[in-house]
């Protein structure tokens, strides 16, 4: 399998689009491609962009997936425009697209049967999962599909990132497109046949604190821990003497124990204060362990590096990487942004593809079951099989 | 701008922190406590129990030794008790048992000892000025006790030892006091002629 990707930031989604195009042209490394994926900036207008790409590409709707991302990733560059990864397979290699829609009414349509059905016979093949971002409902989504896997007894080997986009023309903009489809309440699955592949999901978070215990939780939302004591106002003491930004909140996430499931179960990146709680970006189980933690450029970049070491003795080579790293993530990691890429082609010497997500999905460390992350990257090495 | 922030951030986090370790250190003494108290003392009576007699006996006897005052131990024990128990159950045994421990509590200065030393038997140490004022405080006691118990007909017996007079270590001021409470309770038997238990 050959892998290109380019990038362009112009505005005008037409001009970024045939820039990339040249960008093609003139590298000579792929003559045609098999598959585009796209990561789309929030601000182009989406309405042409199927015409666009048949125009300019020459390509079908069916032979290509985009999706908005606020920062998308070509090789160890960040844009704020237009990423696109073109593929070619060289030997049995496949892709096809699974979408799906409603995910806001989930538990009283048929989304999650369908997904599962999709998923259970592409079991051995690799599932890219982009999701939409659907305010609380998602959260939940993954939560009972991990649930609904563990079930069934089987890990359809499924990872990915939660569009990130911001509120552009009255609408949140974190949309999915296939096959003409603009997918506003669901999601996309890439699948890769006939691909070996190596998943790292690296935190780089070093818990800080004792424990404590989420005693009054509603949702996304922690009221009081430990009995008694309000949550928010603990929170609003670490912006003492500060502007209260809750991007600052993002280098100390807090990490949720599992006695169940091993010592650190998952990440939860702050959201927002309010009036009475403090909110994150997924769930917050009632009565769960959680500790405080703090993160460095340094000790994040020292974590992927791990992971990549771990993916490299999985696979060796890779034809193609995918990053898939949180926006808090990249707030942290400062100028140093770059850096995260950087390792990971600098490692396996291949393109990398990828964007700030709001939230990253890939297994839990039994690989059992699927769980949303927050504030990783999530890194997946692939190589097409001989 | 972000150095401070960070730094700023992480002072603040320490703070809380520190505070959450001053709180859990605060539990943890808390329960240290709890469980030394439970270690020490009779669940029943909340008196001292016997192993923690023993020590402080053995710490007591050590000081008194160099002390002007007398260093007192009374062994006393309930008459009766046993009939108490077959007649009427352990429950109600026991709440004869709580009231003696209160009536014990409440009739010791500050300082003294009480502890339960097993069964219907319990020891008070006490330090007092003269030889015999040991005797009147437990003779008085000793009133105080039938007087409340006289309901259901319990008496009590006791013996006295005296640091110096009646031996210098822990088990010879126990088995004198012990030995003086027997002989009380056998010639009251004896006046009525009753068996000893």
């Amino acid at each position: 399998m050959k892998v290109v990707v380019y990038s362009s930031d112009n505005p005008v989604l037409r001009l970024a689009l045939e820039e990339i195009k040249r960008k093609l042209e003139e590298s000579k490394v792929l003559t045609d491609f098999d598959f585009m994926i796209i990561a789309l900036n929030y601000r182009y207008p989406y309405e042409n962009l199927d015409k666009n790409l048949r125009k300019i590409f020459g390509i079908n709707s069916e032979d290509y997936f985009a999706f908005h991302a606020t920062e998308s990733f070509a090789n160890v560059n960040a844009t704020e425009g237009i990423s696109v990864a073109f593929i070619k397979f060289e030997n049995k290699g496949k892709v096809k697209v699974f979408t799906g829609e409603g995910i806001t009414d989930y538990k009283n349509n048929k989304l999650m049967d369908k997904l599962l059905e999709y998923l259970e016979e592409n079991r051995n093949n690799l599932n890219i999962f982009i999701s939409g971002w659907h305010d609380v409902e998602l959260g939940y989504f993954i939560e009972d599909l991990g649930k609904e896997l563990e079930k069934r007894g089987f890990y359809p080997n499924l990872v990915g990132g939660v569009s990130s986009g911001k509120v552009f023309d009255g609408e949140l903009r974190t949309f999915q497109f296939y096959n003409k489809k603009i997918i506003k309440d669901g999601f996309g699955i890439i699948t890769f046949e006939n691909v070996d592949f190596a998943i790292g999901i690296s935190l780089g978070f070093k818990p800080i604190s004792p424990v404590y215990r989420a005693t009054k939780v509603k949702g996304y939302q922690i009221y009081e821990v430990d009995h008694g004591k309000n949550f928010k106002e603990i929170v609003s003491k670490f912006l003492k003497g500060m502007e209260p930004r809750v991007e600052y909140l993002w280098y100390c996430p807090i990490i949720l124990l599992d006695d169940k499931e091993g010592y650190v179960s998952v990440q939860r990146t702050y959201k927002s204060i309010n009036e009475d709680s403090v909110e994150f970006f997924a769930p917050i189980p009632q009565d769960c362990k959680f500790m405080l933690s703090f993160g460095s450029p340094e000790t994040l970049l020292e974590s992927t590096q791990k992971e990549i070491e771990k993916m490299k003795q999985n696979i060796g080579t890779a034809d193609v990487v995918f990053n898939f790293s949180c926006i808090a993530r990249q707030y942290i990691l400062e100028d140093r942004r770059g850096e995260e890429n950087l390792l990971y082609t600098y490692h396996f010497d291949a393109p990398l593809f990828g964007f700030s997500t709001y939230g990253e999905i890939g297994p839990d460390k039994f690989r059992k079951k699927v769980k949303l992350y927050n504030e990783t990257s999530l890194g997946i090495a692939i190589k097409e099989r001989e | 701008m972000r150095e401070e922030i960070k730094i700023r951030l992480l002072l603040n986090i320490f703070e809380e922190v520190t505070r959450k370790y001053e709180e859990l250190l605060r539990v943890y003494e808390e329960m240290n406590e709890f469980l030394e108290y439970k270690a020490s003392h009779d669940s029943l009576t909340n008196l001292y129990n016997r192993d923690e007699l023993e020590r402080i006996l053995k710490a007591e006897t050590m000081k008194a030794k160099y002390s002007k005052n007398v260093l007192a131990l009374i062994f006393l024990d309930l008459d009766n008790f046993k009939a108490i128990n077959d007649t009427y159950g352990h429950r109600y045994g026991d709440e004869i048992l709580k009231k003696v421990g209160e009536i014990l509590k409440e009739s010791v200065r500050k300082g003294d000892v009480v502890a339960r030393y097993g069964g219907d038997e319990f020891v008070i140490l006490l330090h007092a000025k003269k030889e015999d004022e040991p005797v009147n405080v437990a003779e008085r006691i000793k009133l105080r006790m039938e007087e409340v118990l006289k309901l259901y007909n319990i008496s009590v017996s006791y013996g006295i030892a005296i640091y110096g007079r009646d031996g210098t270590t822990p088990e010879e001021l126990l088995s004198t006091a012990d030995k003086k409470m027997y002989e009380n309770k056998l010639e009251k038997k004896k006046l009525k002629g009753q068996a000893v238990f």
